[in-house]
């Protein structure tokens, strides 16, 4: 019951992620979406491989290794996204349309 | 019902309201807070399923990511900071500071028990050492964003 509730949990903090990805323009809000987004999918990994492999050390240093990748991406995430900021003078990332075509 | 179902159920709708709250509000700091909690419900999650490190890993980078988000949007969008965001922010910061440490503390055995391996007994003072590296790495983050801004 707790693994399946919190597979559960894992699933829609993924859908509350893409929801703002796909909803919202602000720099910000898409860093939060992409937060939310990556450490729902962890868990959603997490939690069924748990219940399957019943190996809690394998599983836990498997998540530990995607923990650290998920770090090091929204650190990369979070400088481009300040570098278009930056270049761009705004918040609002529908005006970014360089990369159009 | 087990008194642990109750608790996953808790946590499960708990973090999706937060979560949900984040994207939808139109507050920066109220958004920011409420992603926060949103982690440190899964880091909860971690926890009770027993998984220490990952509970610990998940906070580091809930509080690393969302200081810098959180700060660095503030410099970027010329948003005021009001008093009580401050508290908030504070408040927000020693509890994500704090709860490893005291779990640590009380938890030690079982901790020691579960991961198999005898842990010195300086532990839960390594743990907060480990969360006052990261805020300082996190403050020093948003300094150098500042810095290159201006």
């Amino acid at each position: 019951m707790m693994l399946l509730v919190y597979t559960l949990m894992s699933a829609v903090l993924v859908a509350v992620g893409i929801f703002g990805l796909a909803s919202r323009g602000n720099a910000a809000k898409i860093l939060i979406s992409i937060e939310l987004l990556s450490s729902g999918a962890v868990g959603l990994v997490f939690f069924p491989m748990l219940a399957i492999s019943r190996s809690f050390v394998f599983s836990q240093s498997l998540m530990i290794l995607f923990l650290s990748v998920d770090g090091v991406t929204l650190g990369i995430t979070i400088a481009v996204l300040l570098m278009a900021v930056k270049r761009s003078e705004t918040g609002d990332m529908n005006k970014l349309n360089e990369l159009r075509g | 019902m087990l008194l642990d179902d109750v608790i996953s159920v808790v946590i499960f709708l708990s973090a999706f309201s937060t979560g949900l709250y984040s994207i939808t509000t139109e507050k920066p700091v109220r958004s920011i807070m409420a992603a926060g909690a949103a982690l440190w419900l899964v880091s909860l999650a971690y926890w009770h399923l027993g998984s220490f490190s990952l509970a610990l890993m998940q906070l580091s980078i809930a509080v690393g990511a969302l200081v810098i988000i959180g700060l660095s949007s503030v410099q970027s969008f010329e948003e005021k900071i009001v008093r009580g965001d401050v508290a908030a922010v504070l408040a927000a910061t020693l509890v994500v500071l704090l709860t490893p440490w005291v779990l640590a503390l009380r938890f030690y055995e079982d901790i020691t028990t579960s991961i198999n391996v005898n842990l010195s007994s300086y532990f839960p003072v390594f743990v907060l050492i480990h969360g006052l590296l990261i805020l300082a790495g996190s403050i020093v983050a948003v300094l150098l964003v500042r810095g290159w801004r201006e």
